[in-house]
């Protein structure tokens, strides 16, 4: 999954895609997940977010998703094998 | 292969916006251990997964990839650790994982944009950091 995030960065930025089928992927995976909110009556579009929504207003809660998903970013580049024989 | 990509992607998508994986309440229900059946789904994921490898593995039959199932086999690294921590870090705070937060806008919740723009930027920033680090590793090797 991750991979498939590099790629379609490469793909927006106008790099060279090295692997076309993880692109794929990331719009299957869109495209799925539309589907079941499709048959489940439609995305039902909020700005909530759970319980972190109701401890956090939404000009703490935006930043603090960003710096969540940085994270998560940061981290599953670091365990792949970019870091071989780097770090 | 790009179809049976695309196939298997909505398929993946399918069941994470079904399970609602892609609801924040669920994950950090999971996360401190109240919804344990999450945990069974990841364990029924992980036992298909591993007998069919296995089998295709041994079988040396072509994949859609064109050539037999190679399974990278690595022992436990330190860039596996670090990376686990920061990772689960990020997944504790956001509720989501790279595959459930592209689902998130999907079902309607808007603010799962905001992780997605998170995961393209740290994947970014890992990579900027280890360029830099291999600039500074070439340029001590030069002195």
């Amino acid at each position: 999954m991750s991979g498939a995030y590099r790629q379609v960065r490469f793909l927006v930025l106008g790099q060279a895609i090295t692997e076309t089928w993880r692109v794929c992927f990331f719009g299957g995976l869109i495209a799925g997940s539309l589907l079941a909110a499709i048959l489940r009556g439609g995305p039902n579009f909020t700005l909530g977010y759970g319980n972190l929504a109701a401890v956090l207003p939404l000009a703490l809660l935006v930043p603090t998703l960003f710096a969540g998903g940085i994270l998560i970013g940061f981290g599953s580049r670091w365990a792949e094998a970019v870091l071989r024989d780097t770090v | 292969m790009r179809g049976a990509s695309l196939g298997i992607g909505i398929g993946f998508g399918f069941f994470l916006a079904a399970a609602r994986l892609t609801d924040y309440d669920v994950i950090h229900n999971m996360l401190l251990l109240r919804e344990p059946d999450l945990f069974l789904f990841f364990g029924a994921a992980v036992g298909t997964a591993l007998p069919l490898l296995w089998l295709l593995e041994r079988s040396k039959r072509a994949t859609v990839f064109g050539g037999a199932l190679q399974v990278t086999r690595e022992g436990v690294q330190r860039k596996h650790v670090a990376g686990a921590l920061v990772f689960g870090t990020g997944w504790a705070i956001a509720g989501a994982c790279p595959g459930t937060a592209l689902a998130m806008p999907m079902t309607g919740n808007i603010l799962g944009v905001f992780v997605i723009a998170g995961i393209f930027g740290g994947q970014w920033m890992r990579e900027a950091v280890v360029a830099r680090l291999v600039r500074l590793r070439a340029l001590a090797a030069q002195i």
